[in-house]
């Protein structure tokens, strides 16, 4: 084939291909599998049923040993690692240049030591697992699959992009009426993002078992007073 | 025929007593004999036991010593003693109200004033300290007096304000010495052995350069060694002969990867590779996992450093987990006496058992007690490797937690249970209820992460959102434990106050227990750095 003709088909055959998509199969969303590195950025929305709505922009980095999350506005982010059989957590805290790291013994405790796909899928096997499929296909040129149902007075819809494993939007209404959604923005192959997780290898590093002897620390005393009542230490679901 | 078997070990205990043992009747009686269960059996225990006390003054222990062991449970005050006593022996099948630790068999009892130069309620750095180096002083200092700021970054004032610790002085006289904890090597209660620094968070240089920042130091100063660099550097006599812990990172340049976990590197900025530095000594071993520990071969190593973790090493309940493996502090403590035995002039050790803090500190009643119990049993073996007449142990806290034992549960109740109130039939007791109604645990603390999150008023993080909840209006109500298990080894004991971080110290007093030669000074209510003084006495330095 002379190249003129090819660079003339190779359009041709992409309009073909986009036309027949909705045909082509779905890939199952296997959440066993190793998910591939991205990048990615979410919005989160909490609507009270008393109105007044809030809402956040925050990044997602997930490689095979590594995921990071960030949220550009709080100044805060988190590191998970997986090193071995062993599962490390840093709380990041950008204005201060510091960080509170957790280990699994400290993750157990705090009934906090989530499975590895949940965090680098951001989503549950067990809540997937119980809800309906209620639809697939493909849009924008990939695959995606919704999950809909109730699990305990919280209804679910939950659609998820499956080449990739990332949720594109989680919906989730409350008996309380209040409505939270997780939006992906953007996403993109991992190191392709404009934007990158800062750099936190100098941070000053605390150990979540030592918080108790930092009583006079003026860093440990203010974020103690921040969480406001909740765990420092916020649980994976 | 049950009555006779016990009136026999009653007996048998009496004559342990008359031939000269040197511990209280319970200790040797509990062991071996079942609880009373009748006035009279009560009574012949009592007095059984006083026999032996009775015994014990008419022979004090005057001798000098040629070893000293120190035994910190880092914030093991009395009730977390009584509750890994009851626990010990339930999880035993034993009674565990009339078990007793190995260290509550010793002979001498005091209780110790915890209070620092500067606090009501103490942190480790100047508890240690006082225990160490026989004076009171400052929180977070490192065997320097009251006198130092917080963050003296001057060797030379440093150096002016330090105080010489029991461990310099047995290393002047020839002696062996030795550190073993559960916590990083570099944390307060080890560190204020063999290094000076005012602030304990100086564990490698990176943070005395953080917090030194663009500080130009006066003139005539040097920076002052972080505490890591002032263990491998240490050139008192010939330097420690044993130090085991955890604290890799600290000794390790930020270049060089974790040899368990290689996603993590050192903390140094300086480059130093303390690990090798201390390898390279004449004589000298460094391991860092169980199997290379258990292969030190002691007729050619003089200076043994063991660094199990990169932070504090596995809670006794989570050893088994590790990747690597990690010894136990019974363990520990048996190769470091091995080691330090080979010199005629004597040791002195300390030996801590860290995390017993830290699990209080996360309201984790469990970890807490488990480790007690792994501490209990490092002091069992030391008494079994050394001899009452010649090596005095103590054992004691640095200071309390705010752990309570409370209700009134019934003899036998799992201590890690909920309260029950002895009224039922059939042994089957009905838990006890509070005024809203509800169950609640034997155990408890004042303050700390746990419990009140179930219904109190709150804002809780969910980092997979990134959005605190909305408050939680506070109901009135305590979580309802009627379905929950609160003998799990993960369940957060209820606390009365939020301090979500951690849980705190508490200031009363904690107990020392001693035995061996002028074990005996050990009395009445005595300020915490008395300990010194009886440990350097009993040496006769
Ligand atoms: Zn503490």
């Amino acid at each position: 084939m002379n190249s003129s003709i090819r660079n003339a088909l190779v359009p041709l055959l992409m309009l073909v291909l986009v036309a027949c998509g909705d045909r082509r199969p779905v890939p199952q969303l296997d959440l066993v599998q190793s998910p591939p590195p991205v990048a990615a950025e979410f919005r989160t929305t909490v609507e009270p049923a008393q109105g007044g709505n809030s809402s956040t922009e925050w990044r997602f980095w997930r490689s095979h040993d590594r995921i990071e999350r960030e949220n550009p506005a709080a100044q805060s982010g988190d590191l998970w690692v997986r090193d071995g059989k062993m599962l490390f957590h840093t709380r990041l805290y950008h204005a201060d240049r510091r960080g509170i790291e957790y280990h699994n013994d400290d993750l157990q405790i705090l009934n906090a030591a989530p499975e590895w796909i949940a965090l680098s899928t951001l989503l549950d096997p067990g809540l997937i697992g119980v809800l309906r499929e209620r639809e697939n296909g493909w849009r924008d040129g990939y695959p995606y699959r919704r999950y809909t149902g109730a699990v305990e007075d919280v209804v679910w819809d939950i659609t998820v992009r499956t080449d990739w494993m990332l949720p594109t939007r989680i919906e989730r209404r409350g008996a309380d009426r209040q409505v939270e959604t997780v939006e992906l923005l953007r996403s993109f192959e991992f190191g392709r993002s404009p934007w990158q997780p800062v750099d936190s290898a100098d941070y000053d590093m605390l150990d979540y078992a030592d918080l108790g002897d930092h009583e006079r620390d003026p860093f440990v005393m203010r974020i103690q007073a921040e969480a406001g009542g909740g765990h420092m230490h916020g649980h994976a679901h | 025929m049950q009555l006779n078997s016990r009136i026999s070990l009653v007996v048998t205990a009496s004559l342990t007593v008359l031939g000269g043992a040197s511990a209280p009747a319970h200790a040797d009686s509990a062991s071996a004999m079942t609880v009373p269960t009748s006035g009279a059996e009560w009574f012949s225990a009592g007095r059984a036991a006083i026999e032996a006390n009775r015994l014990v003054n008419r022979e004090l222990n005057t001798r000098r010593a040629r070893n000293v062991i120190l035994f910190v449970g880092d914030g093991m005050g009395v009730s977390t003693v009584t509750a890994a006593r009851i626990l010990d022996g339930q999880q035993r099948g034993i009674d565990g109200e009339w078990n007793r630790l190995s260290f509550e068999k010793f002979s001498d009892l005091a209780l110790s004033v915890t209070a620092s130069a500067n606090q009501q309620t103490s942190d480790s750095a100047p508890t240690a300290t006082a225990m160490v180096a026989g004076i009171k002083t400052n929180d977070g200092a490192i065997s320097v007096d009251q006198s130092i700021t917080r963050k003296e970054f001057c060797a030379e004032v440093t150096r002016a304000k330090s105080v010489r610790t029991l461990l310099e002085r047995a290393e002047e006289r020839g002696m062996s010495t030795g550190v073993v904890t559960t916590a990083r090597i570099t944390h307060a209660t080890p560190a204020v052995n063999y290094a000076h620094v005012s602030n304990r968070d100086w564990e490698a240089n990176n943070t005395i350069d953080s917090d030194l920042g663009a500080t130009v130091l006066p003139v005539g100063c040097t920076k002052v060694k972080d505490i890591a660099a002032q263990l491998v550097d240490f050139k008192v006599g010939n330097g420690l002969e044993v130090a085991l812990g955890g604290g890799r990172p600290y000794f390790e340049p930020n270049t060089k990867a974790d040899p368990e976990y290689p996603t993590r590197l050192g903390r140094r900025t300086d480059g130093r590779d303390l690990t090798a530095e201390w390898a390279a000594k004449p004589g000298a071993a460094y391991v860092w996992n169980k199997a290379q520990f258990d292969a030190v071969d002691l007729n050619r190593t003089r200076h043994l450093l063991g660094l199990f973790e990169p932070s504090h090493v596995k809670y006794e309940a989570d050893r088994a987990n590790d990747t690597a493996g990690e010894p136990s502090l019974a363990e520990m403590t048996r190769k470091s006496i091995q080691l330090l035995k080979k010199n005629p002039k004597g040791f002195y050790l300390m030996v801590e058992g860290g995390r017993i803090d830290h699990a209080h500190h996360a309201g984790n009643a469990y970890r807490a007690l488990t480790d007690t119990i792994a501490m209990a049993e490092a002091v069992k073996v030391a008494r079994e490797m050394t001899d009452d007449e010649d090596t005095l142990i103590i054992v004691t806290a640095d200071h309390s937690h705010t752990l309570s034992i409370a209700g009134y549960p019934s003899r036998g109740n799992p201590i890690l249970g909920k309260a029950d109130t002895g009224l039922g039939l059939l042994g089957v007791s009905p838990v006890a209820i509070d005024s809203l109604g509800l169950p609640y645990t034997t155990l408890g603390y004042l303050n700390g992460p746990g419990g009140w999150t179930g219904n109190g008023s709150r804002r809780e993080l969910n980092p997979a959102t990134e959005l605190y909840t909305a408050e939680i209006p506070f109901t009135g109500k305590r979580p309802d434990l009627t379905n929950v298990d609160t003998t799990n080894p993960n369940y957060l004991q209820e606390s009365a106050i939020p301090t979500v971080g951690a849980e705190t110290h508490s200031g009363e007093d904690v107990a020392i227990y001693a035995n061996g030669p002028k074990s005996y000074l050990v009395r009445g209510t005595l300020e915490q750095n008395a300990i010194y003084h009886v440990m350097a006495r009993a040496l006769g330095l």
